[in-house]
């Protein structure tokens, strides 16, 4: 790998981890925005699983129900694909939340009409827009629920200092309510979602694998031993401590939780190929962790050098590659 | 000290610090030093723990019993270190009542920076080193002053800007006449008007003479040494017991609802504001021993470190709050312990502030 590779790998590493970050933060500040302004509209989970009547699986970021018979599916994006081909192939997983979707909270899972709500960066959207516009017009994407799209990003107010800006900017919801509150914009004072973060650091969204190794490292690996020295673990041990701190956004656990067994997997792996573990059994379950191994200060920085420095090897590119069950359309920005 | 007994030595270790004091004091330009520290840990446990840490490859260590009475006890302890330059050798005494312990040394400076305080600094974290604010300082002199009806007037002043800048104000001419020297609050007072906070203060006045300083070290030049227990050292421990309470309970795997409970440190003035020094705290922070770091978010205009403490294996977050305040986050497991000792750290290499609990 050339010197520039390797900083572009760098770069580009940070760029992943700091969007997803942001994910986590503009659906912390939907539910914090629509729990103490909205009176009916609720924002209901960040995990949930539909099915279209077909049984094909949506995930979408964020779930809003207006009342028994309507709500909103809403897709966050921190960045799209520049050549169209790839944006339109990105925009088309949106055609499946279009359709009846089965996994509602309602009696018989089903709402009557629902909304598509996408989420773009402040930063797209002036290019996104009209590219929806005409494909929608001319046919080359079909999404037959309404579809409402809303600029975000994270933005900086002199007296505040960063906030979240929602602002819709095409289409209206079914719900008047929301329709109303979207006819200002949405300021949302980072400030207020502090302590929500440090509790809710996953989206549904597989999260880059150093985000995962800074979470086991950082905070769920202080909770093994008393002192900074090495120890045994197991995929599930980990999993338990996370499940036990990072509570559901639905409050129901398993499927539900935040924090995904696959993730510890691949974070698991990615801590062996840098040498900060090893592998004790053959099944993938138990890992030695070398806690107390001398490395740098800057562990996030740490972790990303040996990270790309280990690009080329397979065995990392299978660590960090993401599921293929879970792939969704957050997972496109990765081509851009 | 509620009791008026409470700070008062039993008679017969009273007997053996006042002796030690005016032995030492005997010598030219002597002077007796203390050492403020809390520990939970009996005086032979502390000793265990220290015999595993990196000092003791170059350092001797020996002790023996002398006093005891009711919940004090009394040791005298001879040390010896090699550094690459010199080996150094000398004795000091240990104080130890309940929670409270304090070393007394009558020895050179080069034994107290060189092998005292490098051996409290290894006790940690089975004893802390205690520490006050300037505040706590001028609290201090002004009981004392009053109490005893004494003017105190200041010969030297240490004061420290934001990021441990240190300013000094020192006469080193033969006291003559006291009264060309100012009292004690005038040295507050033009520290706190150049930006800056009393460290270390150096005092006499009818017969005392002697300096307090920030980090909980009482050095006696003139005196008796039970004044200086009861009105400075046994302050300093009770002091930090009650400023470090705000610490305690904050992991959450001690909340029965694993909340995230905050504190917050609040500045004099609107520090933050300026983002050279918001780059700066970053700067400090990756500084800080014994840690690894991640930086959440370096920019404008807030900054988000998590922090690992590597001496205990606990963690915690911090992100500016607003201009005047940083906000420390409590993990999974955030002792008690590294947030004392990084918020030492801070006052030290960053600046003074109140710690107040954060409300939502």
């Amino acid at each position: 790998m050339s010197d520039r590779e390797f900083e572009d790998c760098k770069q580009r590493r940070l760029i992943e981890r700091q969007r997803y970050i942001q994910t986590v933060w503009l659906t912390l500040g939907l539910r914090h925005y629509l729990e103490t302004r909205a009176k009916q509209c609720r924002f209901v989970s960040a995990e949930p699983i539909f099915h279209t009547e077909q049984g094909s699986e949506i995930r979408p970021d964020v779930v809003l129900q207006y009342d028994s018979n309507s709500g909103a599916l809403c897709e966050i994006k921190t960045s799209f694909p520049i050549p169209d081909s790839l944006l339109l192939e990105t925009l088309k997983q949106l055609e499946k939340y279009g359709q009846p979707v089965i996994g509602w909270g309602t009696n018989d899972l089903t709402v009557q009409h629902h909304d598509v709500m996408l989420f773009c960066d402040i930063l797209d959207i002036n290019r996104i827009l009209p590219k929806i516009r005409e494909w929608l017009d001319n046919g080359q994407l079909k999404i037959p629920e309404n579809l409402v799209v809303c600029e975000w990003g994270i933005v900086q107010s002199p007296k505040i200092g960063d906030v979240i800006l929602v602002r819709k900017r095409w289409g209206n919801a079914r719900s008047e309510e929301l329709n109303s509150l979207f006819n200002e914009d949405w300021v949302i004072d980072l400030r207020t979602l502090i302590i929500a973060y440090e509790k809710c650091r996953f989206t549904r969204k597989e999260p880059p694998v150093e985000y995962t190794m800074e979470q086991i490292w950082l905070y769920i690996f202080t909770k093994k031993t008393e002192k900074f020295e090495a120890f045994e673990t197991s995929i599930e041990e980990t999993l338990s401590i996370a499940y036990e701190y990072y509570l559901p956004w639905s409050n129901i656990r398993g499927e539900f939780s935040q924090v995904r067994e696959t993730w510890i997997k691949k974070a698991m792996k990615a801590f062996c190929s840098i040498e900060l573990a090893k592998q004790v059994t053959d099944d993938q379950s138990k890992y030695k962790v070398f806690r107390d191994k001398e490395i740098d200060k800057d562990f996030l920085g740490y972790i990303i050098e040996r990270l790309c420095r280990k690009r080329e090897e397979s065995k990392l590119k299978q660590a960090t590659e993401p599921d293929k069950e879970q792939r969704t359309m957050g997972d496109f920005q990765q081509l851009s | 000290m509620d009791s008026p007994t409470e700070g008062v030595l039993p008679i017969d270790i009273d007997l053996i610090m006042n002796e030690i004091a005016r032995l030492s004091l005997k010598k030219t330009w002597g002077s007796v030093k203390i050492v403020t520290l809390f520990s939970e840990a009996n005086f032979e446990e502390l000793i265990s723990h220290l015999l595993h840490k990196k000092i003791m490859k170059s350092s001797e260590f020996q002790y023996r019993a002398v006093g005891r009475n009711d919940d004090l006890e009394l040791f005298h302890c001879t040390a010896f270190r090699k550094t690459k330059t010199m080996a150094i050798a000398g004795s000091f005494y240990a104080l130890q009542k309940r929670s409270h312990l304090f070393f007394v040394t009558g020895e050179r400076n080069t034994f107290f920076s060189k092998v005292l305080l490098p051996l409290s600094r290894a006790m940690f974290p089975t004893a802390i080193r205690a520490f006050v604010t300037s505040e706590d300082l001028f609290q201090f002199l002004d009981k004392f002053s009053r109490d005893r009806g004494i003017e105190l007037r200041y010969t030297e002043l240490i004061s420290r800007k934001m990021f441990g800048k240190a300013f000094f104000d020192r006469r080193h001419e033969k006291r003559t006449d006291p009264k060309t020297y100012e009292l004690f609050p005038v040295a507050f007072r033009r520290s706190k008007e150049q930006e800056g906070r009393v460290d270390r203060i150096r005092v006499f006045g009818n017969g005392y003479d002697f300096s307090i300083s920030r980090n909980g070290v009482v050095k006696i030049y003139k005196g008796e040494f039970d004044s200086f227990y009861r009105y400075f050292a046994l302050e300093f421990v009770e002091r930090a017991i009650q400023r470090w309470k705000i610490f305690e309970k904050r992991s959450r795997t001690e909340l029965p609802q694993k909340e995230v409970r905050p504190i917050l440190l609040k500045f004099d003035s609107n520090v933050f504001e300026d983002a050279s020094v918001r780059k700066e705290l970053v700067n400090v922070v990756s500084a800080y021993s014994n840690c690894e770091y991640s930086i959440i978010h370096e920019g404008n205009p807030y900054v988000y470190i998590a922090v690992l403490d590597k001496l205990d294996n606990s963690s915690f977050t911090i992100r500016t709050y607003d201009s005047y305040s940083l906000m420390v986050i409590p993990q999974i497991r955030t002792t008690k312990t590294s947030l004392v000792r990084f918020s030492k750290y801070l006052l030290d290499k960053f600046h003074e502030g109140s710690m107040t609990d954060f409300e939502n």
